[in-house]
C-alpha cells in the first residue's frame, strides 16, 4: 500500500512496485572515489537537489537502502517535492520523518538570483548539478528572465567545472544569496519571502558535520534554528550586519533548518 | 561604526620588490583590531638574532635532549637578545603575570621532529618563574592528532593547557569567524582562512617556537609560516597545484592583526630539523641535527638565517637547491628523492613578508650573535 502523507513530507514505498509516474533515483550520498584522478581532493556529492529543481511538480521514488533513508527523505523535503522512500531503514526514516513534522510551517517559494534556461539537454542537467552542489542558487526557466541578476542561456563546450566557476565570477561572491564555510559535504536550499528566510542545509556525508559557518545575503536580526537529532540546538556566533547575516551550525546530522525574519 | 575593519595586501605591493609576480591573489582581511603601538612582529628587536648552539645538547644517537643544556641555551639566549644580565629579567621584559600566554608549538612532522617538549617545558618554567600562572599558559597546535602523539602534559606542571584547536577537520569552532584572511586561489568554495579564537579572544601575548624545516611548497618552514599557516583555518588550498600561493598567503596571515601584534617573541628550536621532504619526515634519513636555536622578535631575520642553514644543509646532501623552483623539477617521489620537489618552491615568501613591515630580509642588516654552551 503507498502511503503519501502529506504532499510536502516524504513517504515510505514498502513493497509495492514503482508507479508508473514515479521518477526513480537513487540516494544521495558523498561518493570520495578516491581511485578517480580529479582536479581536487573535494568529495563527491551525489545529490538530487538539481534534478528536483529541473522538475519540481514530478513525483520522485528514491531508493535508499539503511540509514540513507533519513538522507533522501530530509533532500526530498528540504525542495519541497513529492517522494516515495523505497528502503529498509525505516527506523530512520521514521525518525527524519518525525522530525520533519515537528519543523515550524514556512510555505515560501524558492530563492535564486540565477535563472538557467534548460534546454533538456545532459550538458543542461550537469552544469545544473554543479551549480547546485556548489550553492550557486538558481531557478529553472524557459527564457532568459530579465529580472535574474545572471541569466544562464548557453552550456559552453568544455570543461563542465570552468563554466560552473565563470557563473560564479560573473555573479560574484558577494552577491551570493548563501555561503558555506568549513564543509564541502553540505548543500543549501532557501525559501522566502520578503522578511522571512527558511534555510534548508542538507548533510549528504552520513556523519555529523561539527562547525559549519554560513552566510544568507540580506540582514534578518531574528532566527530559530531546527537540527535533526540535535534538540534545543542553537546557533553561535550569530551577527546580522547590513548586507549579510551569519552564524555556525555547531552539530548538524543530515538535515538543519534555520528560518531568519527581519 | 563597523567593527570591521578592512585592509588591503595590494597596498603594500609597490614595496614588495623583485620577488613579486605580476600577478597574486587579491587579499581581503577582515579583522575587528588594531595594531599595538609597537607590534609584536617584528618588535622590539628588529634585525637581531641571537643563535646558540650547543653540541651536547641533543644525543643523535638515542635522541635524548640533555636538559640542563637546554635550560642554559634558553638563559644564554634571552640574555642576549635583550642585554640583560639575569634572565628572569629578560623574560619579565616580555611577560607579565597577568598575560595569558600562548605557545606556538609545531608538530606537523611529529613525533620525529616538532617543537621539543624539553624546549616547551623550560619556557614553561620561565614564564611561571616571572609569574604566570599554569592556567595561563596555552600549549597549542591546529590538530590535536598531530599533537597528541608529543605528549606536551607530560613535561610541564599541571594546570597548564594543552590544546589542539580543530577538533574535527575542517570544524570552524576553534575559530573565530570575525577574523578571516578572504582569498579564492583555485576557485575553491570555502574562501575564508579564519584566525585561531584563543588568539583573537583570549591570549594577552604569543610565542612562537618553530623548528628549522624544510618545506615542499613554502621552500622552508620556521617562524613565518608557522605562525601563519598554525594559526587560521583552511590554509592547505594554498599549495593544490604545483605552482602555488604561499609565496603571498604566508606573509598576508601573519601580518593580520591581533596575531602580529601579540607575537612579541620567536624561539626557534633547532635540535632536531628537516632538510628534505618536509614539513613531514617521510624518510629518517632526512633528519638532521642543527642543535642550536635562534631567539628573536623578528620572524622574517630569523627565516632568512633559516634558509640558509637548509641550504647549506641540502648541499652537503648533493641535494638541488632550495632555491630550485624549475617546474621540470617537480614530479612524483619527492618523498625519496632529495632531488625531486613537491611543488615549485617559494622561498621568496620570507623576503615577501618583509615587505609587509614583518621584518629584516636583508642579510647586510641583520645582526647576528652567536654563542655556545
Amino acid at each position: 500500500m503507498l502511503l503519501l502523507v502529506a504532499a510536502a513530507l516524504p513517504a515510505l514505498l514498502g513493497n509495492q512496485p514503482v508507479p508508473s509516474d514515479c521518477i526513480s533515483l537513487t540516494a544521495p550520498k558523498v561518493n570520495m572515489r578516491p581511485n578517480v584522478a580529479r582536479a581536487t581532493s573535494s568529495p563527491w556529492v551525489d545529490s538530487n537537489a538539481w534534478r528536483f529543481l529541473r522538475n519540481p511538480g514530478a513525483k520522485y521514488c528514491i531508493d535508499a537502502p539503511g540509514k540513507l533513508s533519513a538522507l533522501a527523505a530530509a533532500e526530498a523535503f528540504a525542495y519541497g517535492v513529492t517522494a516515495l522512500v523505497k528502503t529498509d531503514g525505516t527506523e530512520a526514516f521514521g525518525r527524519m520523518l518525525e522530525f520533519l513534522k515537528g519543523l515550524p510551517p514556512a510555505d515560501f517559494p524558492s530563492l535564486a538570483n540565477i535563472a538557467f534556461v534548460d534546454d533538456k539537454t545532459l550538458a543542461a542537467g550537469e552544469m545544473m548539478n554543479l551549480l547546485a552542489r556548489r550553492n550557486l542558487l538558481y531557478r529553472v526557466v524557459a527564457v532568459p528572465d530579465p529580472k535574474a541578476q545572471l541569466n544562464v542561456t548557453k552550456i559552453e563546450p568544455g570543461d563542465p567545472s570552468k563554466q560552473a566557476y565563470a557563473i560564479r565570477q560573473q555573479l560574484g561572491d558577494e552577491k551570493r544569496l548563501l555561503r558555506i564555510y568549513g564543509t564541502e559535504v553540505v548543500i543549501g536550499h532557501l525559501t522566502g519571502d520578503g522578511s522571512h528566510i527558511r534555510v534548508n542545509l542538507v548533510n549528504y556525508s552520513q556523519r555529523p558535520v561539527t562547525g559549519m559557518r554560513v552566510r544568507v545575503l540580506g540582514s534578518f536580526p531574528h532566527s530559530s534554528v531546527s537540527v535533526f537529532g540535535v534538540p534545543g540546538a542553537k546557533l553561535a556566533d550569530f551577527q546580522a550586519d547590513g548586507e549579510a547575516t551569519e552564524f555556525t551550525i555547531v552539530e548538524m546530522n543530515e538535515y538543519a533548518v534555520v528560518d531568519l525574519a527581519k | 561604526m563597523d567593527r570591521r575593519t578592512f585592509l588591503s595586501v595590494a597596498a603594500a605591493a609597490p614595496a614588495l620588490g623583485a620577488v613579486l609576480p605580476n600577478e597574486f591573489p587579491k587579499y581581503r582581511t577582515v579583522s575587528r583590531f588594531q595594531p599595538a603601538a609597537l607590534p609584536g612582529m617584528p618588535g622590539r628587536y628588529a634585525g637581531q638574532i641571537i643563535r646558540v648552539r650547543s653540541e651536547h645538547a641533543i644525543d643523535t644517537v638515542t635522541e635524548k635532549i640533555d636538559v640542563p643544556a637546554i635550560q642554559e641555551m634558553i638563559a644564554q639566549g634571552m640574555r642576549g637578545l635583550t642585554g640583560m644580565p639575569d634572565a628572569r629579567d629578560a623574560w619579565r621584559s616580555f611577560f607579565e603575570p597577568n598575560d595569558v600566554v600562548g605557545i606556538k608549538v609545531n608538530c606537523s612532522g611529529a613525533p620525529q621532529v616538532m617543537s621539543s617538549p624539553e624546549v616547551v617545558a623550560e619556557i614553561v618554567r620561565n614564564l611561571m618563574a616571572v609569574g604566570v600562572p599554569a592556567k595561563q599558559i596555552w600549549i597549542y597546535e591546529r590538530f590535536p592528532d598531530q599533537m597528541a602523539t608529543v605528549k606536551y602534559e607530560n613535561y610541564v606542571p599541571a594546570g597548564v593547557h594543552v590544546d589542539g584547536i580543530e577538533k574535527t577537520r575542517t570544524s570552524v569552532l576553534g575559530y573565530d569567524p570575525g577574523t578571516y584572511v578572504e582569498v579564492d586561489f583555485f576557485g575553491e568554495d570555502d574562501t575564508r582562512s579564519m584566525m585561531v579564537r584563543h588568539v583573537t579572544e583570549r591570549f594577552t601575548k604569543i610565542i612562537n617556537v618553530p623548528n628549522m624545516k624544510d618545506h615542499g611548497a613554502a621552500g622552508v618552514t620556521g617562524c613565518l609560516k608557522n605562525i601563519a599557516y598554525g594559526n587560521f583555518s583552511n590554509v592547505a588550498r594554498s599549495h593544490q597545484f604545483s605552482k602555488t600561493n604561499t609565496l603571498s598567503f604566508i606573509g598576508t596571515l601573519a601580518s593580520t592583526e591581533p596575531l602580529r601584534s601579540k607575537t612579541v617573541l620567536n624561539i626557534m628550536d633547532g635540535m632536531r630539523g628537516v632538510w628534505h621532504g618536509g614539513p613531514f619526515l617521510h624518510e629518517k634519513r632526512f633528519r638532521f641535527y642543527p642543535k642550536q636555536m635562534m631567539f628573536g622578535t623578528d620572524p622574517v631575520a630569523m627565516d632568512r638565517l633559516l634558509l640558509d642553514v637548509i641550504e647549506e644543509k641540502r648541499k652537503q646532501e648533493n641535494a638541488i637547491s632550495v632555491w630550485e623552483r624549475s617546474p621540470a623539477n617537480v614530479h612524483k617521489g619527492f618523498e625519496k628523492d632529495p632531488n625531486a620537489n613537491n611543488f615549485v618552491r617559494e622561498p621568496g615568501h620570507i623576503e615577501f613578508a618583509a615587505g609587509l613591515g614583518l621584518g629584516t630580509y636583508d642579510i647586510r642588516k641583520i645582526k647576528e650573535k652567536a654563542l655556545k654552551v
